[in-house]
């Protein structure tokens, strides 16, 4: 096992001065980020949830993957309304944001690069969770309690692969964990503070194209074990519904199949080899439904699923 | 084979995988990918070996799955044509 130095080997002075200065570089999953930004903010959001990720040393001859600021605008906008803004490789993919939205628009920068660049897997918009070697992937629409279903089977000893994306590698058909902070929206961050009081969450950011955001920091264990891929064993779509009692049900593998395509980030950019890798990823998996609304509820249901590596 | 019949979309390529009379099918010339179930899977795997009238496709399918004597197919294969039109799998007869 290398040793890994982790992010927050550095003092918070030093890494907020390295930050604004040449940028830190830190590795997050697969692939290795180059942050730099001036805004306390985002330095105390960063050390805060990626405290524990591999620090990637400096030198011209280091390999990032992303090379992503941020920064906030300049001219009257630093007096009035300040604004940041998001830039990658020097290009600014996105209108600013308000100040207060930095650490979101990281996170949703970072997606952003993800899904328009890593083709050589065929990425999907779910949640996975990992246990026992096996990757269940749950996709679902916004509003479905995915994240909050995520946070809270991950505060109960689950793996998390990643509360945003399934990556399944072309290659071998393994998903590839890349763990980072789960989003949580509105009423969800309350929920999770109560459900699990050691989380730790960050600063909420009020007012944002998806209501009132938090990030919680994903759990030591996953970080740690982050290169550690696993089989897709299950594909479950959670639906969150007020009093409903716990209930799990069989889906058509071909329904699931076409939902997986559709909410794909490139399914349509990998042709025939993201179709096979599609077709064989729900072939091996058992396609299900879950509708719940209590979490202690699906905990003790997703923990009594009987699945080995 | 006469162009009046049906016939599979022009450069139509499906990829596919069947599971409990379902199937997900990708049409590599379009980018499209589809649920069609084991009827229209039957349609284009009759019509993947040339161009048929209605008559024809009807009296085949029924031999091929054994349809009971009584039952009116007919509009059951007419409602999967003009859905496999509509997914732009099939052309019509023109």
């Amino acid at each position: 096992m290398p040793h890994v130095t982790p992010l927050n080997s550095l003092s918070f002075a030093r890494f907020s001065s390295q930050l604004a200065g040449a940028g830190v570089a830190f590795s997050v999953g697969p692939f290795v980020v180059s942050l730099k930004s001036s805004i306390t903010s985002v330095a105390e959001g960063v050390y805060q949830l990626y405290g524990e990720y591999p620090l990637i040393a400096g030198g011209a001859d280091r390999f990032v993957d992303y090379y992503l600021a941020l920064e906030q605008s300049q001219g009257l906008r630093r007096w009035h309304r300040p604004q940041v803004k998001f830039s990658y490789d020097g290009l600014h993919p996105f209108k600013p944001l308000p100040l207060n939205q930095a650490l979101p628009l990281f996170e949703w920068g970072l997606n952003w690069c993800v899904a328009s660049q890593m083709h050589s897997y065929l990425l999907i918009h779910a949640a996975v969770i990992e246990r026992n070697g096996v990757a269940i992937i749950l996709p679902a629409p916004p509003g479905s309690g995915k994240s909050t279903l995520c946070a809270g089977l991950v505060s109960r000893g689950w793996r998390l692969f990643s509360d945003e994306m399934a990556i399944i590698s072309m290659a071998d058909g393994q998903v590839v964990p890349c763990p980072r902070p789960i989003g949580l929206k509105n009423e969800s961050i309350q929920i999770m503070r109560d459900y699990e009081p050691q989380a730790v969450i960050s600063r909420a950011s009020l007012d944002t194209i998806k209501g009132t955001v938090a990030l919680m920091k994903a759990p030591s264990d996953s970080i740690r074990r982050a290169a550690e891929t696993a089989r897709v064993g299950g594909i479950i779509f959670p639906r969150y519904q007020t009093n409903a009692e716990a209930l799990m049900t069989v889906r058509s593998k071909a329904q699931t199949g076409l939902y997986l395509a559709d909410n794909s980030f490139n399914y349509s950019v990998t042709g025939a080899r993201g179709f096979n890798m599609l077709a064989e990823v729900v072939d091996g998996a058992a396609c299900l439904e879950f509708t719940y609304s209590r979490l202690d509820d699906a905990v003790r249901i997703f923990d009594a699923l009987e699945w080995s590596a | 084979m006469s162009p009046s019949g049906w016939c599979l979309a022009s450069g139509f390529d499906p990829l596919y995988k069947g599971w409990d009379g379902e199937t997900l099918l990708y049409d590599q010339f379009s980018g499209d990918t589809h649920v069609v179930d084991d009827l229209c899977m039957a349609i284009i795997e009759l019509l993947a070996k040339g161009c048929l009238s209605e008559e024809q496709i009807l009296k085949k399918i029924v031999q091929y799955i054994d349809v009971d004597p009584g039952i009116d197919f007919d509009p059951v294969v007419q409602q999967r044509l003009a859905a496999l039109v509509k997914l732009n799998i099939l052309q019509c007869p023109t």
